[in-house]
């Protein structure tokens, strides 16, 4: 009979942690990486966790030396920094008809933001070390594909950082400065 | 079987609980070059704000957070007094108590591990701090420290009387007395690869090769090359022998490349200087440099490396642009290439050489057409010969300026 009560006051005790510790989390869980409402939100429609965003996708095609934008709804995670990371994810597979300028072996491991700098930082895995590189052009169109798709959908991002594997990446093609923050520039997409 | 379940119920409570857990905090200061820096690091990332006033600084974390070790007294700080760590409705406050009125010059979040960095400078008289940043957003991530300095270059000229390597050395206006060849990539490091195992470093060679034949018949200057055989040579290497070497015109050549194959032509680079590395992370790189010891004395190397270096191309990118301007002409009216014209990037070759400075993409490797040209040696001949006149034309026009 003790032994019933103590458990009884031990579950208790248990489902109120429980049930604080959850409030909490979920709350905390809500505190997004950006400011609300602020650029890639004004374009979206939130349905539940998932957020159907109106994205203009750039690429490269053999006919254009310039980046070419193809309008399409995509739907992206309801917080930020998930939304950058799918967002590049759905870029990168790329579409009939363009060249996603982009070696095989790099893939996207994390994407945040650092709003005092308005800068999104693109962290590649380890595989990007074994990326080649073989011309400045190489470096210059893989450069300008990821810096104008991520400024042009979403207006908070200004300029845009590369890491591979949390680590600066210095040169890996011999050419181009990759530590440096490389801002969008207009020159970079074909002209109508 | 009945009683294991409250067991079971109370050990998923503790689970849900644990990612509520506390951060351990530790904090550190030390004084350098005129700032005092305060730095609250912490095992995992924590979102903060930020209050100042004249007398301290308050530093609000968004939980509860306990200390790995007792506080360490602040001593010998011009600004700081000291700093107390308490529990507040249940949000950790740190209150850096200051000695008089200061300013933050930078308040910035770095990871690996997570850190809050504080630099704070004299406010000027009768001014007191002006409020930071409100609340700082935790990054998953931070640039971390770069990695130790490459291989040193391979110079093909006889050495002299040199400033160190890697310095930009005392600018002098003078008659064009000395010129640095730069072939691109080198040793394992292919540069680009075209079809039939045509390679980029070796292009390079053959072209720098022809092109010091030519200064060195014709004008008679001195040429130094960056490499002069097969070798890895690092982009600080090249540019430091160029510098070291007193050379007035610094002339990398390349052979592009792209996924598209379509993509032909030649093009001519300057150095772009934008100014997009911006003071946080260049301290940032030094905050991340810290490794327990002699900060004041490393922070202090490193600024001065960071003027040095970047500073370097600065007051050469007019000239620079002029022989651009005069190489890509030559090789517009000589090749039977696309004029892709005269650029701008931040090639880092460039960005560290104290003189004129210039990158010139030949061709691309990756077209088919310009491919098979480059096959040819009476093409490259003539590539050579382009890149030689419009370096000619440039001399005259600087040695004109000069006198």
């Amino acid at each position: 009979m003790k032994g019933k009560w103590f458990l009884t006051v031990l579950i208790t005790i248990a489902a109120i942690f429980f049930s604080v510790s959850l409030i909490l989390f979920l709350r905390a869980g809500r505190s997004p990486l950006t400011p609300a409402g602020n650029g890639a939100g004004d374009q979206a429609e939130s349905r539940g966790d998932v957020r159907l965003f109106r994205a203009t996708l750039y690429y490269y095609r053999e006919s254009d030396s310039d980046l070419v934008g193809f309008p399409r709804e995509v739907e992206l995670p309801g917080n930020a920094a998930g939304g950058y990371r799918r967002f590049l994810e759905i870029l990168l597979a790329g579409q009939p008809g363009v060249i996603v300028p982009v070696p095989e072996p790099v893939k996207v491991r994390c994407v945040f933001y650092l709003p005092e700098t308005k800068m999104a930082v693109v962290d590649f895995s380890e595989t990007f070390d074994g990326a080649l590189f073989g011309g400045s052009q190489e470096e210059l169109e893989f450069i300008a594909f990821f810096v104008t798709n991520l400024c042009r959908n979403f207006p908070e991002i200004q300029k845009v950082k590369f890491l591979s594997g949390g680590v600066d990446i210095r040169a890996p093609g011999g050419h181009l400065d990759w530590e440096r923050t490389y801002p969008f520039d207009p020159a970079w997409i074909a002209q109508p | 079987m009945g009683s294991k379940r409250p067991v079971l119920l109370f050990v998923l409570s503790i689970a849900a609980i644990l990612p509520l857990s506390a951060v351990s905090l530790t904090f550190r200061s030390f004084d350098h070059g005129g700032f005092s820096r305060f730095v609250i690091e912490g095992d995992s990332p924590f979102a903060h704000s930020v209050v100042s006033t004249p007398a301290e600084i308050q530093v609000t974390l968004d939980h509860a957070a306990q200390l790995t070790t007792a506080p360490v007294p602040i001593r010998n700080s011009q600004l700081l007094e000291g700093f107390q760590h308490q529990i507040r409705d249940g949000h950790s406050v740190v209150t850096i108590r200051l000695r008089k009125p200061v300013r933050i010059r930078k308040n910035f979040v770095l990871e690996s591990p997570f850190r809050v960095v504080f630099d704070l400078v004299p406010a000027p008289a009768s001014q007191a701090a002006p409020p930071p940043p409100a609340a700082t957003p935790v990054p998953r991530s931070t640039p971390p420290p770069p990695a130790s300095e490459q291989a040193q270059p391979t110079p093909s000229a006889t050495p002299q009387a040199t400033p160190p390597a890697g310095e930009p050395s005392p600018s002098k206006r003078r008659a064009i007395e000395t010129i640095c060849l730069d072939p691109g990539h080198g040793g394992e490091d292919l540069g680009a690869v075209g079809k039939g195992k045509l390679l980029e470093k070796e292009l390079t060679l053959k072209v720098s090769r022809k092109l010091r034949e030519l200064i060195v018949s014709r004008l008679g200057l001195r040429v130094v090359m960056t490499r002069d055989r097969d070798a890895d040579v690092s982009l600080n290497g090249r540019a430091g022998f160029a510098n070291s070497q007193n050379a007035q015109i610094f002339l990398s050549i390349h052979f592009n490349s792209s996924r598209r194959t379509s993509a032909r032509g030649s093009e001519s680079y300057f150095v772009s200087l934008n100014a997009t590395d911006d003071e946080a992370m260049e301290l940032a790189r030094k905050e991340n440099q810290h490794n327990g010891g002699g900060e004041e004395a490393e922070a202090q190397s490193d600024e001065l490396k960071m003027i040095l270096w970047n500073m370097a191309q600065t007051e050469y990118i007019r000239e620079s642009s002029r022989l651009a301007e005069s190489i890509q002409t030559e090789l517009n009216e000589l090749l039977d290439t696309r004029n892709r014209g005269v650029k701008q990037a931040p090639f880092r070759v460039l960005m560290r050489t104290a003189m004129p400075a210039v990158l010139v993409e030949t061709a691309f490797v990756s077209n088919e057409g310009e491919a098979s040209k480059l096959r040819d040696e009476a093409f490259l001949d003539r590539v050579a010969a382009a890149i030689f006149n419009g370096l000619s034309r440039f001399i005259t026009y600087y040695n004109a300026q000069v006198q």
